[in-house]
């Protein structure tokens, strides 16, 4: 099957008053039509800024930089997202990829209904007038279950909870029917029985509507029972990524190890402690020349800090970005 | 054995050189800023020396040298020929323009500095009270200052000094409680917000004293927006008080400030237009030296606005 | 009506009170306002008159009886004779009144036509050069005082070049100078705040909403970032009235225009006290309305306040 979005080399660069930022470093990745991508990391490695940066959402001003390349396959034509002009990529957003952030408190316009800004995209990429878009607004929200849809769509935000308001959220992006959707750690604002509920709701839709998902979190549990590949990001560079079994059952990057070790675990013994990875994520103002994760790695040796490990096949579609990657994978074993 | 690891370089320097550096950095990064601190501290500087640096008394009269133009002007407009003995020139009773300048700054800088001294410690125990007790206490002091605000602060001002009548101690007093309010407002907002922070809260659950809460919990917190606000409110007090003058309302008319000369120099605009200019330029830069330097701190104060402005 | 416009128009009537109260006591406390009117005169002036001129104007009762008296008569707008031309205060500043608001308001529209849009590219290229011409404008505005700048633009236009009148307020012509100054007055303060509040709104997340939604950028712009940013504005043009109202003081002083501002100023030197209470009392109900008026377009616009409690 082909890929329906393919990136390479993706790396994004920004110029701060404190010095140049080395947000992501040679990302890449390929996402499959249907299929649910987790993009694990720490806040601050990078996740949010590789998937703006899919969309054109990051400022182009002078000293932002931006390479390599994000093919996405419309199944009419395969073009580079990175290299689409301002009015092409606007046509992107919203209508092949919708977008759900964080914090659905603020991600709406608080002095507009939520029944204009649903059917604002939907008037802009469908060019359809405003009954139309009114009937389709309608029916959005009740594909993600907002009871007595028709008269909430005359009511402001802040009238909402903010469960209701992600669901909100996830209406507009799902209003043009896109190819691929990016979940931007959409429950992380909300209470834990709600939480629940969205990822239940997007794990349907994306069934009903053959989406692909590109879900963004720092939550390794939440990844386990919804994703069918993950990509663990840390400080700007991509670790490792496999099947999400795969990489439960045999993880070969002692990052990704000390993520699921401090992972609680419920048949875990309650004499053993949760282990924490000890240390804390370097600056990002220098490019990586040597293994990113070095300084706090237990199994680190002079090479680590030399030379930056390329992610290497562990077979079974699985890589990880470590020296001693094929040794760990063989511990399972 | 330490090897050198990805990041950051380890800062081995002592902690004063430092800080010293952050300080260099950030002079550097504002060139404004800089510039608005070094108009402040010549500014400073000429209202303690005043005596030192000025060649005359500031009262001195000399009828033959009076309307003088300044040093640079041509020649034959006036009767008097314009000489570098008076540089800016001479007011009609023939009293030196730029020492009369350079002793306005006393006053412009003594209303400016204890204006704002007083307003400051008028609002930050009122707002400290406010913000902290809150309830009926509170309501009060946000009603009365809301009814101050409402209040077209110049009016204000100039009804008030009418009845008071001119001296500096009035001046300094009208500006201390007129301009009280504004701090109220900021220090209320600080301790409102800081009191929902954990620490405090977490001062307050281990049973920790009311008065110390505020002085080792919140009153950090006011230091950053006390010091931006002071800055910028200085400016306008001493904008406030040359306005004063120039409507004959400011210090007794025999006192030199740059209020009182704008108000002499009203009735010789069309004749002698430069003893208008000298104090409008001092006022000037004054406010704009003051007005950057507020900037600036806020700024290095202000971590979050600092984003917003660039 | 919603709570949020009562509470406010319950404000606006205790601001007008506490006004009231306060160019009371100020006078009859601190100062006795016959001292101070007779303090002025050269020529010795028997007790006699003094004592006469204190009965007429009712200056001999009580403080509190004088008080009452006060209150009765400023709420339907009357504060004596002036003391200098014993006429009733309150016409004469009535008469005045339309000179000041034109003046002040074609200043604020001045001002408002040339920082919002300044202001919002400002922000909108922020760093650019837009930008820094809006930033030195609204130092240059906020720094120079107001009187002072009269003063220069007489001497230039007027006296130099003798292209404008100095004074009077008869045609387009002597409009041009004080609108000047009084617009660039407060053209600083409006610059600032457009430019910071689309800053802020620039950040906002609802904005990367709307981006990504896909929407055309002057969609954007407008729909979403303008009318947000707004919402700060509306309050504030409703402030600066105020500071304008304020800076027709000193203009219209130097300019001889013929309004409220100059009629005070006038009387600040005579010390006549009615028309400095009228004026301060009248100047404070403008300001009041027009905030309270900002008020009312505030909730149309926010529908946070709007449906709030």
């Amino acid at each position: 099957m082909e890929p329906l979005l393919t990136v390479k080399d993706l790396s994004v660069s920004f110029n701060t008053t404190d010095g140049t930022v080395y947000a992501v470093n040679n990302i890449s990745f390929d996402l499959y039509p249907g299929e649910t991508l987790a993009l694990v990391g720490e806040s601050g490695c990078g996740k949010s800024v590789t998937t703006m940066s899919l969309l054109g959402l990051i400022p182009k001003i002078s000293g932002n930089n931006m390479s390599g390349t994000a093919v996405f396959n419309d199944g009419v034509s395969k073009k580079d997202l990175l290299k689409m002009s301002e009015e092409g990529i606007r046509k992107v957003r919203g209508g092949q990829i919708g977008f759900v952030f964080q914090d659905p408190l603020n991600s709406l316009n608080p002095v507009m209904t939520i029944g204009q800004q649903i059917a604002e995209p939907l008037m802009e990429h469908l060019k359809i007038d405003k009954n139309e878009a009114e009937r389709r607004t309608i029916e959005l929200l009740e594909r993600v279950h907002i009871p007595d849809a028709a008269d909430r769509i005359r009511i402001y935000p802040h009238e909402l909870s903010g469960g209701m308001r992600q669901r909100v959220m996830i209406a507009i992006a799902i209003s043009c029917s896109p190819k691929i959707l990016i979940a931007d750690e959409p429950t992380t604002a909300l209470d834990v029985t709600i939480q629940a509920q969205i990822v239940d709701l997007i794990e349907n839709l994306s069934k009903e509507l053959n989406l692909s998902v590109i879900w963004i979190t720092h939550d390794l549990s939440v990844v386990a029972g919804l994703a069918d590949r993950v990509l663990v990001m840390y400080a700007g560079t991509g670790i490792e990524i496999a099947q999400v079994d795969e990489l439960y059952d045999y993880p070969s990057h002692p990052y990704t190890r000390g993520l699921l070790g401090a992972l609680p675990n419920p048949d875990m013994e309650s004499s053993k402690r949760l282990i924490s990875i000890p240390g804390s994520p370097p600056d990002i103002y220098t490019a990586p020349y040597s293994c990113v994760f070095a300084s706090r790695c237990k199994f680190a040796f002079d090479l680590c800090h030399k030379e930056l490990p390329k992610l290497v096949e562990l077979g079974n579609n699985h890589q990880a970005a470590c020296f001693i990657a094929e040794q760990l994978r063989s511990e399972y074993v | 054995m330490s090897l050198p690891s990805y990041g950051k370089l380890a800062d081995n320097r002592p902690r004063w050189l430092q800080q010293l550096a952050t300080f260099i950095r950030l002079v550097k990064r504002d060139k404004g800023g800089a510039f608005g601190m070094l108009i402040v501290i010549l500014l400073i500087f000429c209202a303690v020396f005043a005596n030192h640096i000025t060649p005359y008394d500031p009262s001195l009269q000399n009828l033959r040298e009076g309307k003088t133009p300044p040093a640079w002007f041509p020649k034959g407009s006036g009767k008097v020929t314009p000489s570098w003995a008076h540089p800016l020139g001479t007011d009609p009773l023939g009293r030196d323009l730029l020492t009369r300048i350079i002793y306005g700054s006393r006053v412009s800088l003594t209303v400016g500095v204890f204006g704002v001294l007083l307003a400051c410690s008028l609002g930050l125990i009122i707002g400290m009270i406010g913000g902290y007790l809150g309830g009926r206490v509170d309501d009060i002091i946000v009603n009365v200052i809301n009814i101050m605000l409402g209040i077209p602060y110049l009016l204000l001002v100039v009804v008030i000094a009418t009845v008071l009548g001119r001296s500096l101690i009035n001046v300094i007093l009208i500006f201390g409680i007129t301009d009280a309010p504004v701090f109220v407002r900021v220090t209320r907002s600080v301790v409102l917000r800081a009191r929902e922070c954990g620490y405090v809260e977490a001062a307050v659950s281990i049973g920790a004293q009311n008065w110390r809460i505020l002085f080792e919990q919140i009153l950090p917190n006011l230091v950053g927006p006390i010091i931006t606000l002071g800055t910028l409110e200085m400016s306008n007090l001493i904008f406030a008080e040359a306005g004063l003058g120039f409507l004959g309302l400011s210090v007794p008319p025999s006192v030199p400030s740059w209020g009182n000369m704008l108000n002499a120099a009203r009735e010789y605009i069309l004749s002698y237009p430069w003893m208008a200019m000298w104090p409008g330029f001092s006022i000037m830069i004054t406010a704009v030296g003051m007005n950057l330097m507020g900037d600036w701190l806020r700024d290095i104060m202000d971590p979050r606005q600092r984003r917003a402005r660039r | 009506m919603n709570r949020y416009l009562f509470n406010r128009i319950i404000q606006s009537i205790l601001v007008l009170l506490g006004v009231m109260c306060l160019v009371f006591f100020l006078l009859r406390i601190v100062g006795d306002p016959v001292q101070m009117w007779f303090s002025g005169r050269t020529r010795e002036i028997d007790p006699e008159t003094i004592a006469e001129f204190r009965r007429s104007m009712g200056f001999d009762l009580p403080l509190p009886v004088q008080f009452i008296n006060f209150m009765r008569k400023a709420i339907v707008g009357d504060f004596g004779n002036s003391f200098r031309y014993k006429l009733p205060a309150s016409m004469m500043i009535i008469e005045r009144i339309p000179a000041t608001l034109k003046l002040t308001s074609i200043s604020l529209l001045v001002a408002l036509i040339v920082s919002i849009p300044l202001g919002v590219m400002a922000a909108v290229k922020s760093g650019g050069i837009i930008d820094d011409i809006a930033r030195t404008l609204a130092l240059i505005s906020q720094a120079t005082p107001t009187y002072w700048l009269g003063l220069v633009l007489i001497s230039i236009f007027a006296v130099k070049l003798r292209w404008l009148p100095s004074s009077g307020s008869e045609n387009w012509k002597h409009y041009i100078l004080p609108v000047a100054c009084l617009a660039l007055s407060s053209m600083g303060g409006l610059i600032r705040l457009t430019r910071s509040s689309v800053l802020e709104v620039l950040q906002e997340d609802y904005v990367r909403t709307a981006v990504s939604k896909g929407l055309r950028k002057n969609v954007i712009y407008y729909r979403h970032i303008l009318v947000n940013a707004a919402l700060p504005l509306v309050t504030v043009i409703g402030m600066s009235l105020g500071g304008l109202l304020g800076g027709a003081l000193y203009i219209e002083t130097i300019f001889a225009w013929p309004g409220m501002g100059r009629l005070v100023s006038d009387a600040v030197g005579l010390r006549d006290f009615p028309i400095i209470q009228g004026v301060a009392f009248l100047t404070c109900l403008i300001v009041v309305c027009v905030n309270l008026l900002t008020d009312v377009i505030y909730t149309f616009i926010d529908p946070r306040i709007r449906y709030g409690d």
